[in-house]
């Protein structure tokens, strides 16, 4: 095998976790395939070190998760004041209920649990998505998720409760999942 | 809300998000990175020894070369001094003073066609032309994030 060949069955093992946690931060399908890519790239460059390393997951998430977190401060700060102008609607943590249509709660009862819940997560608000993620999915503690993201831990306690609150008002309206949640 | 109902909220969305199973990467990811690795033109970058180096063994080669520098200008100097070659320098460096003069002359008269023309512009003009100025500048920012948008959309 060369060593193309060997870099791309370690891409394959390990493709889905890198674009999954870059997906669920940045909440963009193109945006986290192109971040994926920096991510094996940085890889690639250090594949003699990753290669059989049992460590290379966790280095790849770390590195995936920092990416994400850079292209998330960076679009913010050039961007939010056009981009909280040109926002869409959904993202709106106090946009109405989304699901009251019967067509469309009729499309979402054969929607798979996982999809609805997924969705609900990307329509959350950055600042509330972000350390939400990073908290119950990456598993990071709210220092460390204080420390990454360079604010206080009073605002990331505040902010994944907030977050919390939001996606639970959005899988409510869910038929099917209202019951199981309180 | 209190601290119970606070730590039912937490199991309960932890639950939510613990279950979700793995996403699936686009069948374009490896595809792109291959790509990319196998271009002839691509190749990692190469980490400079030179960029490894702590600030002192930077700094020690900085100084040593002004200094080499510092020591070959003087030599020069000297050297052209013997053949009077500071007088044909002191010409040149006069005649740069000039064009110095004519660019400074040139500043002063763009200075106060500006004073002129705040006088009797008036201030209102000025600073509505300056607003003009800015939402022009803001409008372009804003074409420029919607051609981004629609072009990642797009993508």
């Amino acid at each position: 095998m060369t060593e193309a060949q060997h870099f791309e069955a370690f891409m394959k093992n390990y493709q889905n976790m890198v674009y999954g946690t870059a997906l669920r931060l940045v909440a963009n399908g193109a945006e986290a395939e192109d971040i994926s890519q920096e991510v094996f790239l940085k890889a690639f460059e250090r594949f003699d070190q990753l290669r059989d390393n049992p460590r290379a997951a966790g280095w790849l998430k770390t590195v995936a998760t920092n990416l994400s977190l850079n292209h998330l401060s960076r679009y913010r700060s050039r961007w939010s004041f056009f981009s909280e102008l040109f926002a869409n609607r959904e993202d709106d943590e106090d946009s109405g209920p989304e699901f009251e249509d019967p067509r469309v709660a009729n499309v979402l009862e054969q929607r798979e649990r996982s999809v609805c819940v997924e969705d609900a997560l990307r329509r959350l608000p950055h600042g509330q998505r972000v350390p939400l993620v990073l908290y119950h999915i990456e598993g990071l503690s709210y220092e460390e998720i204080a420390s990454k993201l360079g604010v206080s831990l009073g605002k990331v306690k505040t902010d994944i409760f907030r977050g919390r609150t939001t996606l639970k008002k959005k899988l409510q309206l869910i038929p099917g999942l209202e019951e199981q949640l309180s | 809300m209190n601290h119970r109902d606070d730590k039912q909220l937490e199991t309960e969305i932890d639950r939510e998000l613990k279950q979700l199973p793995e996403i699936t990467a686009p069948g374009t990811l490896i595809g792109r990175v291959m790509r990319r690795i196998e271009n002839p033109a691509f190749a990692p970058a190469p980490v400079s020894h030179g960029m490894r180096w702590r600030w002192t063994r930077r700094g020690a080669l900085i100084a040593s070369g002004a200094s080499a520098a510092l020591v070959l200008a003087l030599a020069l100097l000297l050297m052209a001094a013997e053949v009077g070659a500071i007088q044909a320098f002191a010409g040149r460096l006069q005649q740069s003073l000039s064009l110095f003069a004519v660019i400074l002359n040139t500043a002063v008269v763009l200075t106060e066609a500006m004073i002129f023309a705040v006088k009797n512009l008036g201030v209102g003009v000025i600073a509505g032309g300056l607003m003009l100025l800015g939402v022009a500048y803001v409008t372009c920012i804003g074409a420029g994030m919607m051609m981004v948008r629609v072009a990642v959309v797009r993508r």
